[in-house]
C-alpha cells in the first residue's frame, strides 16, 4: 500500500497515467507488437470507381524476390465461407448486400481491395502490388446521392431496383396511416405559422483522421488457433465476426486491441474486410502476417462521414417559438457494404438527433439514403449528427434574423425545460438544466458588450460576429437502443479482482484509443475503496481476459463502463463488510456501518475495529477457513450496468470571429463552451475531450473535404489535399461547466466523448453570418471556404445595391 | 507508402556530385528532401539514386558581403531566417520565410532546394524575383549566374540544365529608403499560398522612386507585377495610384480554376494583397527614413 493514502479521488485533475509512456516514445501500438518471422501484406486496390474485373494476373508480382504469396478475390472466396454475421447486421429494414473480403468480378469504388500480396517486407509488397496486371471493363458511375435516387440513374448494383439502400420516417409512428396523419398535422401548423423558414443545408464528405491508421497482425497456431492484434474499438464483436467468417470456434479466436491506439473516433468501430484477409493469410501460410494501413489507403477507404443534404423547414410564431419542423434528408453512403453500420446508420441517427435540445412537439422528419460509387460512409465522432446540428443551428439563426430577434434569446426560448422529455423522434432527455448551462455560456461571452464592440468595429470597417449552437447528446447508449440499432448489447461491464496484497485489477472488454481509461477508472475504484489509484490497474481490449462488451463507442466509457466499476466496487465492499461482521462478531451490523478510507476498512460505530485493506483482502482470498455462513472466498466480481432509460449530456458553444471582407478569410477570436457532463471524474480528461472534439468540429467546418471527380476518382488521398486543421489554425477553447449530476448513474456522471464536434460548424457559420449581417450573408454549405464567403459578400453587396 | 528501390550516395564535393549526376540520368540530387521524399513515397518520383548534397561543405553557409547576401544552396531555411546579420541586411527574407510551411519543415528544408524546386506558389522564388536576386549554377568545368526572372520558367521548371547544380543563391540587401512587405493568403497556416505578394517600395519626397512587386500562387511561375509597379512609380503609394496598381494586379492572376481557388478569387486576392503590401512597405520606408 502506498504511504500517503488520500481519499476523494473523483473530481481531481490527476495526471494521466498513460502520458509518461506515450510522451517518451514507449507507447505500444499495433506496429510495436514484436513477433518473429512476420510477413507483410499490401492490398491491391481498384483504380476504377465501377468496373467489371475481366482478368487479374499475379505472375509478374509473384516473380519478384521476397514475395511469398498473393491472392485474388476469387481465390479467397473459394477458400472461406461467406455468410451473414448477425453481430454485423442491424435490425433495420434495409438492403444488406453480401460481399467478399476482396472484390470478385466487379468493383464498386475507387480503392476497393481486389487482391493482396504477402512479402518479406512492406517495400517488396508495394513493388509487387504495382506489378499486378488487371483488365477492367468500366461501368457507369454515380457519385451524387441526389442523382443516384433518380429513376433513370445508373445503378451501383444492377440487381437492385433502385439505389436507395434505406429510407424511413422518424416521426408520427410506424404505420403509414399514422405517419400520414402526423404529416397533415404538421402541414396545418405550417399553414398557421407567423413565419416559415425553408432552406437547404449541405455538409461535405469528411470525418476524422486518427494519427494511427488501421492495421492487423494475425498469428496462427495449430494448438491455440488465431490470435489477432487489431486496431479496433470493439474487440469482442470482431472476435465473434471473425470466428463466424473463418469457421472457427470462438475458443479458437483471440482478439487483442493493442494497449495503446493512436485515436479511433469511430473509424475503428466498424468491421473491416481487410481484417478477414489478414487472418486468412496467416492461417493459410502458417506464419504471422501484418498489415499496417498507409495514409493513402486510409484516406481512400475510411474516415468518410458527414455527406448529407437537408431540406429543412421551420415554422415559428413571431416570438420565435418553434411550432413545427419538417425535414427531408438525403445521405450519400457510398457503397453501403461495411459490417455494423452499412453506411446508412450514421445519417439515420443524424435524423433522430435533429431536434437537438429544443422542446419541439411537432415534426415530420424523413430520410433517404443512396448508395453511390464511393467509399462506404464510416463513423466519425458526433456520429451522423454533425450535419443535422449544422442545419438546425444555422436555420434557427436565419429564423432569428428574419424575426429581428437576438439568436441567443430565440434558442433559449426553445430549449427543453421539463425533464424527462421525449423528443418527437423518441430521444429520451432524462435530466439536466439546459437553460442554466445556456445562460452561463451567454454570460461568459458578454453578449451585450460584444454587440457594442461589434457596432464600433463596423464603424471602422471591421466585421466581427458571434454565433451560438448546442448539442444534447447521448450519454452512452442502453441496450434498449443498441440492440435494435446494432444487434449488440449496450450494458457496461467490468470484472474486478482484488488480490491478497490489496491491489485491484479492472478488466474491461472495451478498447480505448486515447480516452484515459487507465487514469479515470483507477480514480473511480480508488475512490470507492479508499486506496491510492496507483494500487488499481486497468486492463482492456483482450478478449482472452475480459468480459464481452460492445466496445469503446458512443460515449459509453464514463457513462456505462464506469457505472459498472461503481457497481462492482459496491458488491465487493459489501462482501468485505460481511467478513468484517463475521470476523469481529458484529451481529446486526450492515455494510453501511463500514467506511473504506485511508487504506483501511473501519467500523464506524467503533473506530478500534478496523482492518488494513490489504490484510482484509488477504484474509478473504488466501485465508479460506472459518468463512461467514454461505459466503464464498475470493474477491472477484463481474458487474453489468444498464440505465433504465437513455441518459443525456449537454454542450452549449459560442464562437467569436472576425471576417476580412476583402479576402473572405476569417479568424476565430474566441471559442467557449459550457458543459453539463454531470459529475466530473477528472477535469483535465474532460477538458481534453472538449478541446479535441471542438477542434475536430472546426477542422471539419473549415478545411476537410473528400472530393471525387465525375468518374469517381478520389482526389484527396493525401494530407496535402485532405486538409486537417493544425494547432496554428485553431484557438484554445475556453471550457465552462454547469453540472447536473445524472440521477440514473451511480456516480452522477454524464458522457463527453461523442457529441462535441457537432455544434461547432453551426456556431462558426453563425458567427461569420452575424459578422456579415450588413451584407445579408447566410452560408448554408460546408466547408466554410473563404472564397465562398467572399462570393456571398459580393452577392450581398450587389443585392443591397452596392 | 514506401518508395521504390533506390541507391544512395553522399559525395564530399560539388565536382563529385556533378560526376555522379552525369553518370546516371535517373539520379536526383537530394537537398532537404521536403518535396522530393514525399513524391518518392507516393511513387510519383522513382529516381535510381539519390545524390545527397549535405556533406558538401562548399554548399553550406551564408554571408552578407556588401550589398549582397550570399546563401549556399544547402543552407537550411530556418538558419537563414534566424541570422541577425541577414535580418539587418534584408529583413524581407525573414518575413517571407515565416510564411514557408512550418518551423519543422524549415529546419530541414534548404534555400537552394526550394528555389530549384520552383513551385509556382512557393514564397522563396517570389522573394528572389521581387528582390532581383540571382542563382549560381555550376557544371563540370564552369559556372554561370542566372537572374531570378530568367531562372523560373514554369511551375517546377527552371533554366537549370541537366548537367548543372544550383550551388548558391544571391539576394540583394534592402536598398536605402526602401520598405518591404510580404503577405499571402493560404487555406491554412503553412500551406502554399493561394496568392502571395512581395513588395519593395522606395520613397523619395513622398513619392515612389522605385517599386518592385512580385506574386506567387497566381500564375505558372513567380511573376513581376510590372503594370502595378508602373502605376505607382512617381506617385505617392496611396489613393488613386494605389487603386490603379491594385486593379492592374488582377490581370496577373492567370492560374486556371483548381480545387483550391478559382481564377476570379485569385484576381481578388492579388489586388487586395498589392494594396496591403504596398501600404505596409511604404509605412516601413517612412520609418526607415
Amino acid at each position: 500500500m502506498s504511504a500517503a493514502v488520500e481519499t476523494g479521488w473523483i473530481g481531481r485533475s490527476l495526471e494521466r497515467r498513460e502520458d509518461a509512456r506515450l510522451l517518451t516514445g514507449r507507447g505500444e501500438y499495433l506496429a510495436d507488437v514484436r513477433v518473429s518471422d512476420c510477413l507483410h501484406v499490401c492490398f491491391v486496390r481498384s483504380s476504377h470507381a465501377h468496373a467489371r474485373i475481366k482478368d487479374i494476373r499475379l505472375d509478374a508480382a509473384l516473380e519478384i524476390p521476397g514475395v511469398v504469396g498473393a491472392i485474388t478475390g476469387a481465390e479467397l472466396s473459394r477458400e472461406i465461407q461467406g455468410q451473414k454475421i448477425p453481430v454485423l447486421i442491424p435490425a433495420f429494414p434495409a438492403k444488406y448486400r453480401q460481399y467478399w473480403p476482396l472484390a470478385v468480378d466487379e468493383v464498386y469504388w475507387h480503392g476497393e481491395p481486389l487482391a493482396a500480396i504477402v512479402a518479406k517486407d512492406k517495400y517488396v509488397a508495394e513493388d509487387a502490388a504495382a506489378a499486378v496486371e488487371i483488365d477492367y471493363e468500366p461501368l457507369p458511375v454515380v457519385t451524387d446521392a441526389e442523382v443516384a435516387l433518380r429513376e433513370d440513374s445508373p445503378r451501383v448494383y444492377d440487381d437492385w431496383d433502385s439505389n436507395e439502400i434505406f429510407g424511413t420516417s422518424y416521426t408520427g409512428g410506424f404505420e403509414a396511416d399514422q405517419i400520414a396523419k402526423n404529416d397533415a398535422e404538421v402541414e396545418a401548423l405550417f399553414a398557421q405559422a407567423d413565419v416559415v423558414l425553408r432552406q437547404r443545408f449541405r455538409t461535405q464528405r469528411c470525418g476524422v483522421c486518427p494519427i494511427e491508421t488501421r492495421g492487423a497482425l494475425a498469428i496462427w497456431s495449430e494448438t491455440d488457433g488465431l490470435t489477432v492484434h487489431l486496431t479496433t474499438q470493439r474487440p469482442h464483436i470482431e472476435r465473434l465476426a471473425l470466428a463466424d467468417l473463418l469457421e472457427l470456434s470462438t475458443a479458437e479466436v483471440r482478439v487483442v486491441a493493442p494497449r495503446d491506439q493512436g485515436g479511433g473516433f469511430g473509424v475503428k468501430a466498424p468491421f473491416y474486410r481487410e481484417h478477414v484477409v489478414v487472418c486468412h493469410l496467416a492461417r493459410k501460410l502458417g506464419r504471422p502476417v501484418r498489415w499496417i494501413e498507409t495514409r493513402e489507403e486510409h484516406l481512400m477507404t475510411v474516415s468518410q462521414e458527414r455527406d448529407q443534404i437537408h431540406d429543412l423547414e421551420i415554422a415559428a410564431d413571431r416570438e420565435g417559438r418553434i411550432l413545427a419542423l419538417r425535414n427531408r434528408g438525403i445521405g450519400d453512403v457510398g457503397d453501403g457494404r461495411q459490417g455494423v453500420y452499412w453506411g446508412f446508420v450514421m445519417p439515420s441517427l443524424g435524423s433522430v438527433m435533429l431536434p437537438n435540445a429544443y422542446g419541439i412537439r411537432h415534426a415530420d422528419i424523413k430520410l433517404r439514403c443512396a448508395v453511390t460509387n464511393k467509399a462506404c460512409m464510416s463513423p466519425s465522432r458526433s456520429f451522423g449528427a454533425l450535419p443535422t446540428r449544422f442545419a438546425l443551428e444555422r436555420g434557427l439563426d436565419m429564423l432569428a434574423r428574419k424575426l429581428g430577434l437576438e439568436t441567443a434569446a430565440l434558442k433559449r426560448r426553445n430549449l427543453v425545460t421539463e425533464f424527462p422529455f421525449i423528443s418527437v423522434t423518441g430521444v429520451h432527455h432524462d435530466s439536466g438544466n439546459y437553460v442554466k448551462a445556456w445562460d452561463k455560456l451567454v454570460e461568459s461571452v458578454d453578449l451585450p458588450g460584444f454587440r457594442a464592440l461589434q457596432e464600433e468595429a463596423r464603424a471602422s470597417g471591421r466585421y466581427i460576429g458571434i454565433g451560438f449552437a448546442c448539442g444534447a447528446e447521448f450519454s452512452g447508449i442502453p441496450s434498449d437502443v443498441l440492440v435494435p440499432l446494432e444487434n449488440q448489447p449496450g450494458y457496461g461491464v467490468v470484472t474486478m479482482r482484488i488480490d491478497p496484497r490489496g491491489k485491484i485489477a479492472i478488466h474491461e472488454g472495451d478498447a480505448p484509443q486515447g480516452q484515459s481509461h487507465e487514469t479515470t477508472m483507477a480514480q473511480v475504484a480508488a475512490d470507492a475503496f479508499g486506496i491510492h489509484p496507483d494500487d488499481v490497474s486497468v486492463r482492456h481490449g483482450d478478449t482472452g481476459t475480459t468480459p464481452l462488451s460492445s466496445g469503446t463507442i458512443g460515449a459509453r466509457g464514463a457513462s456505462y463502463t464506469v457505472a459498472a466499476i461503481a457497481e462492482a466496487a459496491a458488491a465487493l465492499k459489501a462482501k468485505m463488510a460481511r467478513y468484517m461482521i463475521h470476523d469481529h462478531g458484529l451481529e446486526g451490523a450492515t455494510a453501511d456501518d463500514f467506511s473504506f478510507r485511508g487504506g483501511a476498512v473501519i467500523y464506524e460505530k467503533d473506530g478500534n475495529i478496523r482492518r488494513e485493506f490489504a490484510a482484509l483482502a488477504d484474509r478473504i482470498v488466501m485465508g479460506s477457513i472459518n468463512l461467514p455462513a454461505g459466503e464464498d472466498p475470493g474477491l472477484e466480481h463481474t458487474a453489468y450496468f444498464e440505465a433504465p432509460k437513455p441518459m443525456i449530456c449537454f454542450t452549449a458553444q459560442a464562437a467569436k470571429v472576425e471576417v476580412d471582407i476583402e479576402t473572405g478569410q476569417f479568424t476565430i477570436l474566441d471559442y467557449a463552451t459550457c458543459e453539463d457532463v454531470g459529475t466530473v471524474i477528472n477535469p483535465i480528461v474532460v477538458e481534453g475531450q472538449v478541446q479535441g472534439g471542438v477542434v475536430q468540429g472546426m477542422s471539419n467546418a473549415m478545411f476537410e473535404e473528400f472530393l471525387y471527380d465525375e468518374n469517381g476518382q478520389q482526389l484527396t488521398a493525401d494530407f496535402e489535399n485532405y486538409r486537417l486543421a493544425s494547432a496554428a489554425d485553431v484557438p484554445n477553447v475556453t471550457v465552462g461547466h454547469s453540472p447536473t449530476p445524472c440521477p440514473d448513474h451511480p456516480l452522477g456522471v454524464r458522457a463527453v466523448g461523442e457529441g462535441r464536434p457537432g455544434p461547432v460548424p453551426g456556431a462558426l457559420a453563425n458567427a461569420i453570418c452575424d459578422a456579415l449581417a450588413p451584407f445579408g450573408v447566410e452560408s448554408t454549405t460546408l466547408p466554410l471556404k473563404p472564397e465562398m464567403i467572399l462570393a456571398l459578400i459580393e452577392a450581398g453587396r450587389a443585392g443591397n445595391g452596392g | 507508402m514506401k518508395p521504390a528501390l533506390f541507391a544512395y550516395v553522399a559525395p564530399q564535393s560539388v565536382e563529385e556530385a556533378l560526376e555522379l549526376l552525369a553518370s546516371d540520368e535517373m539520379a536526383r540530387p537530394l537537398a532537404g528532401g521536403q518535396s522530393l521524399i514525399p513524391t518518392m513515397n507516393f511513387r510519383i518520383a522513382a529516381p535510381s539514386a539519390l545524390v545527397d548534397l549535405r556533406r558538401i561543405g562548399a554548399l553550406n553557409g551564408h554571408a552578407v558581403e556588401g550589398d549582397v547576401i550570399r546563401v549556399g544552396a544547402m543552407t537550411r531555411q530556418r538558419d537563414l531566417e534566424r541570422d541577425e546579420a541577414v535580418q539587418r541586411a534584408n529583413p524581407l527574407i525573414a518575413e517571407v520565410l515565416g510564411n514557408v510551411a512550418h518551423i519543422v519543415i524549415r529546419n530541414r528544408g534548404t534555400v537552394g532546394g526550394s528555389i530549384a524546386h520552383a513551385d509556382a506558389a512557393a514564397e522563396l522564388p517570389c522573394m528572389l524575383v521581387a528582390t532581383g536576386g540571382t542563382v549560381v549554377a555550376r557544371r563540370a568545368g564552369g559556372e554561370r549566374t542566372i537572374a531570378a526572372e530568367d531562372f523560373f520558367l514554369f511551375h517546377m521548371t527552371t533554366a537549370l540544365e541537366a548537367v548543372e547544380l544550383l550551388t548558391e543563391v544571391r539576394i540583394p540587401a534592402l536598398p536605402p529608403h526602401t520598405g518591404y512587405a510580404f503577405q499571402e493568403v493560404a487555406r491554412r497556416h503553412g500551406d502554399y499560398a493561394l496568392a502571395g505578394v512581395c513588395a519593395l517600395v522606395t520613397l523619395k519626397d513622398g513619392v515612389c522612386s522605385a517599386v518592385r512587386l512580385a506574386a506567387c500562387g497566381v500564375a505558372s511561375k513567380p511573376t513581376r507585377l510590372a503594370e502595378a509597379e508602373a502605376a505607382l512609380l512617381g506617385a505617392p503609394p496611396e489613393g488613386e495610384a494605389l487603386a490603379r496598381a491594385a486593379e492592374a494586379a488582377r490581370d496577373y492572376a492567370t492560374a486556371a480554376d483548381d480545387r483550391q481557388a478559382s481564377t476570379d478569387y485569385r484576381r481578388d486576392l492579388a489586388s487586395a494583397l498589392v494594396r496591403r503590401t504596398v501600404t505596409k512597405a511604404a509605412d516601413r520606408a517612412r520609418e526607415r527614413a
